[in-house]
């Protein structure tokens, strides 16, 4: 599974969304994998309880979220949605809040979320510079011309 | 400066949650903390950095802690990974 190829193809990347707290944030994500039909429509509850559970474990770093819960929480197809928003929200985690960026996650196994899907999403993030354009995209083809530099 | 090497036995490794919990205990000490794995050298406290390498159930890992607090942070950071259950 390739991060960038299956956002771009699924068309699963929200730009510039308002979001009024992080729950809409996660579902801005979640709501493209829904009509992609990759995940169950739980999939989402999952992670919101999961989160006011066990809090926000899933804040990669100051403004970067990758939203995801376990694979057999409703994930039918391993996928992936890009979501940047307007005004960034708190998560409630104050070593990363406020998040503008989040990448949700789904992967049918465990093993291809740790040692495969996790990566990805982690290895796009860790740089400055592709965090700045990603944030500063405004359209799709702004997004396209970042991968194909990054490839 | 001190270190240790550590056995990763809980399930899912250092991947998400008890990545991000590891990452956190790392921050409440001042002193630097790397954590090695073969010829792989990150920061604990980068979570970015973490998920990257991928720590695993079965791998082996040296935490290395220089200067205040060492001895506390190896200790702390050392025994979570011992009572990780999950």
């Amino acid at each position: 599974m390739n991060l960038k190829e299956h956002l771009l193809s699924r068309e699963a990347i929200a730009l510039q969304v308002d979001a009024k707290d992080w729950k809409a944030a996660v579902k801005a994500g979640t709501d493209m994998l829904v009509k992609a039909g990759t995940i169950e429509p739980r999939y989402y509850e999952e992670i919101i309880q999961n989160t006011q559970e066990l809090g926000p474990y899933y804040l990669l770093a100051p403004g970067l979220a990758m939203p995801h819960a376990r694979p057999e929480g409703g994930v039918i197809e391993n996928s992936f949605a890009l979501v940047t928003l307007k005004e960034p929200v708190a998560f409630g985690d104050p070593d990363n809040d406020p998040i503008d960026i989040l990448i949700t996650l789904a992967a049918r196994d465990a093993k291809t979320q740790n040692e495969e899907a996790i990566v990805q999403v982690v290895t796009l993030l860790d740089n400055e510079e592709t965090i700045e354009k990603l944030r500063g995209a405004k359209t799709l083809d702004d997004i396209k011309i970042l991968f194909e530099e990054l490839d | 400066m001190i270190e240790r090497e550590v056995e990763i036995i809980n399930e899912t490794g250092l991947h998400t949650r008890p990545g991000n919990q590891f990452v956190k205990l790392a921050k409440t000490f001042p002193c630097d903390i790397i954590v090695r794995r073969g010829e792989t050298e990150f920061s604990a406290k980068s979570l970015l950095k973490l998920m990257k390498v991928g720590v695993s159930k079965g791998d082996h890992i040296t935490i290395v802690c220089d200067g205040e607090k060492e001895n506390e942070a190896i200790d702390a950071l050392s025994n979570f990974l011992a009572n990780l259950t999950e």
